[in-house]
């Protein structure tokens, strides 16, 4: 039953939401498997303009366009060419993290930057200029694209590189896709000797000792993050399991591992039940799991090998696990504030907490160096990242209490995550916004590259 | 556009003056609110109302809309729309009538449910289209307990409120497919001056209650509710009650 969508536009149109599964709106879903198909589309465009939207992982409004066009990327997702000397790959743009590691690992190469699910495309890994565990060693992705080609406003495919073209590489880098579509990119890959990583896991009893525990391990582990149990209070406040790791040495592993290291097969995942409940996930479930898993968390262990996907994306082992939040859906709030406020962090855990804002997803890491990118998120500091359903009582009026501490500490919040922030507070957090404006404006003088969240932060 | 916890950026109220309406608005009202749109026919009374809800740079607009003028609905609505996006919109226009008149006046009574229903879903219908046009939106409509079980007492805007009713059910479905939320509200007995002089029934309700009920239903992503909860337990009772019995009891 499309009738009354075709009949509104002429086209046909689909509801989406992000991953969060708040605020749908339709838009006119263009599946591009050519450039031709991006072309003919942008001859025609309306004033609702157009996004380009990988696998729908950000969390809120960012990759919908309500009302206008939205060019699904997911089938232009074909590897070019690959040079085994640098490691550097040509890809369509809609191609995923999980293809290239299912492509590339068994040959000894490995993304440079992984989230925490392998369900992001490159181009949205470029958007949204992604981290992951080894940002504090290797940055975030942008860091790693060599070139890449875009289409512009004007209909025009141009390709960007750091060096060449700077200011429009970096506004594309973090540009949430307001800057043009990405079509296809060069991404350096990092070579690795097996399919599988040497942990070191750490129990730490409170917030300090998890922030300083994990300050030490970074010096040695290129990968490292902290799950935080947000439910605990007073000194056990901000207790926690701290995982790092490296990629495993041929020398490390032994039997079925030593004969076949760089062998990778993802376990199917399990499916979540797509119609749960709304209140499956409560203060008082989360509650019993987060003490269940920093129980069976070891008070430390060492040189444990975990095969590649355990350790980077346990959540990709239960497919659509967003629906357990029920109807309503939930947001993730993820911010960073610079390492001498780390106290925001702290008021965060303790506020989300009081309004029993429970969260099972709550993650703790530190950045290293920022990039160049006017619009990236990562900067020096402490990022927290916590998932909470939408329908706790007094969650909006909190989170923006803590966006107003995160701004006036001069931190920020991800938009790849943000469903819910004011638009005011944006030039607070990226004071390099009339940078990026300018760039963008030179690029896309009538803004056709829009979003919902664009819209809603009156980008 | 409306936020992830429900907050929207621009209100439009059709029933510039309603009690409920007005209510909902002030429930609704955020920082996060840029613009705000009153229509209706009472433009004086709506402009002293709109500057009450003056802040920072917020946008205040009043339009002239009579829900009987159905030629002119779209003059309204190209203002309304033309000046952005709507996030959510609350169609709160109906008249109670005089039961005890107009059951002994056809044009009277017709006049009341008119008014209810098919100017009121006329206009709904034009809103909804906006709304799904734009791809995104909530659209709140206001029926009443009435419209569920028709009573001896007010059938009359009973009949009319059970089209609007009716129509706003299936209107929920189609939102659906076109990302446009439609929120049905049935309260019970609201005082309002609408009510003004009449014997309170059981379950009454202040309009901000009816307010505060709504928003919960935007926020918590409920499409149909009763207000106050416990009203929609008597409508199914009232609906199964065998009519000699539905007779014997109070208003």
């Amino acid at each position: 039953m499309t009738g009354i969508n075709d009949a509104i536009s002429g086209k046909h149109r689909e509801v989406l939401t992000g991953w969060g599964r708040t605020s749908p709106s339709a838009a006119h879903v263009v599946p591009v498997t050519d450039e031709q198909d991006i072309a003919s589309e942008l001859a025609e465009l309306t004033e609702r303009g157009v996004i380009a939207r990988g696998l729908g992982r950000s969390y809120g409004d960012s990759a919908q366009n309500a009302g206008g066009l939205v060019f699904d990327m997911t089938h232009y997702n074909a590897i070019n060419s690959f040079d085994s000397v640098t490691g550097v790959v040509d890809v369509q743009a809609g191609i995923s993290i999980d293809e290239l590691i299912t492509h590339f690992l068994p040959l000894g190469w490995f993304v440079p930057v992984t989230p925490g699910t392998r369900s992001v495309t490159v181009g949205g890994a470029i958007a949204a200029d992604i981290h992951g565990k080894n940002h504090h060693v290797a940055g975030s992705f942008g860091n790693h694209v060599r070139s890449m080609d875009v289409l512009f406003a004007d209909g025009q495919v141009r390709t960007l590189s750091p060096t060449q073209t700077p200011d429009q590489f970096w506004a594309t880098v973090g540009g949430m896709g307001l800057t043009g579509v990405i079509l296809r990119a060069r991404i350096a890959l990092t070579a690795v000797e097996s399919a599988h990583i040497n942990v070191e896991t750490v129990r730490a009893n409170n917030l300090d000792e998890l922030m300083s525990r994990q300050v030490e391990l970074e010096e040695t582990y290129p990968y490292c993050v902290a799950w935080i149990d947000c439910l605990s209070k007073g000194d056990r406040l901000g207790r926690g399991v701290i995982t790092a790791g490296r990629f495993a040495q041929l020398s490390e592993l032994d039997g079925k591992r030593a004969s076949d290291p760089l062998a990778y097969e993802p376990a199917k995942p399990i499916a979540a039940p797509s119609f749960a409940p709304s209140g499956l996930l409560n203060r008082w479930s989360v509650a019993a799991f987060n003490e269940a898993w920093f129980r069976k968390a070891p008070k430390h262990r060492i040189d444990e090998i975990q095969s590649m996907a355990t350790f980077f994306h346990p959540l990709d082992g239960v497919a659509g696990w967003n629906a357990l939040y029920g109807r309503a859906g939930f947001v993730q709030y993820q911010f960073v504030v610079p390492e001498s406020s780390s106290e925001v962090v702290r008021v965060a855990i303790e506020k989300l907490s009081a309004i029993g804002a429970a969260s099972f997803l709550a993650v703790l890491k530190r950045f290293g160096a920022g990039n160049p990118a006017p619009m990236s998120f990562p900067m020096p500091g402490w990022t927290l990242a916590l998932d909470i359903p939408t329908g706790v009582d007094g969650l909006a009026a909190v989170l923006d209490e803590l966006d107003q501490l995160v701004a006036n500490a001069g931190g920020r919040v991800y938009l790849a995550k943000d469903a819910r922030m004011q638009p005011h507070l944006l030039p607070t957090m990226y004071p390099r916004i009339g940078e990026w404006n300018a760039t963008r404006d030179a690029m896309d003088p009538q803004h056709r590259f829009a979003s919902d969240q664009a819209r809603r932060l009156h980008r | 556009m409306m936020d992830a916890l429900g907050h929207p950026q621009s209100v439009f109220l059709a029933g510039g003056t309603s009690e409920i309406g007005l209510a909902i608005v002030r429930e609704l009202m955020s920082t996060r609110i840029e613009r705000l749109v009153l229509a209706g026919r009472n433009h004086t009374e709506m402009t002293l109302t709109a500057a009450s809800f003056a802040h920072n740079n917020r946008k205040l607009d009043v339009l002239d809309l009579d829900i009987s003028h159905t030629e002119l609905h779209e003059i309204c609505l190209d203002q309304a729309f033309g000046g952005g996006d709507i996030d959510v919109a609350i169609m709160a226009i109906g008249v109670l009538g005089n039961q005890a008149e107009d059951e002994l006046d056809v044009k009277k009574a017709m006049k009341v449910i008119r008014v209810n229903s098919s100017d009121s879903i006329e206009l709904t219908m034009r809103i909804f289209e906006r709304m799904a046009k734009q791809g995104h939106g909530t659209l709140v409509v206001l029926s009443s307990i009435a419209a569920v079980r028709p009573r001896r007492a007010n059938f009359i805007y009973g009949a009319g409120k059970a089209g609007l009713d009716a129509f706003t059910q299936g209107l929920i479905e189609l939102g659906n497919e076109v990302g446009v939320k439609v929120i049905l509200v049935r309260p019970g007995f609201v005082r309002t001056k609408m009510t003004a002089g009449m014997e309170d029934a059981p379950f009454s309700v202040y309009p901000h209650e009816v307010a505060a009920d709504t928003v919960d239903a935007i926020r918590k992503n409920k499409s149909i509710i009763y207000s106050p909860a416990q009203v929609g337990a008597v409508a199914v009772a009232l609906r199964n009650l065998p009519r000699p019995l539905l007779r014997k009891l109070p208003r």
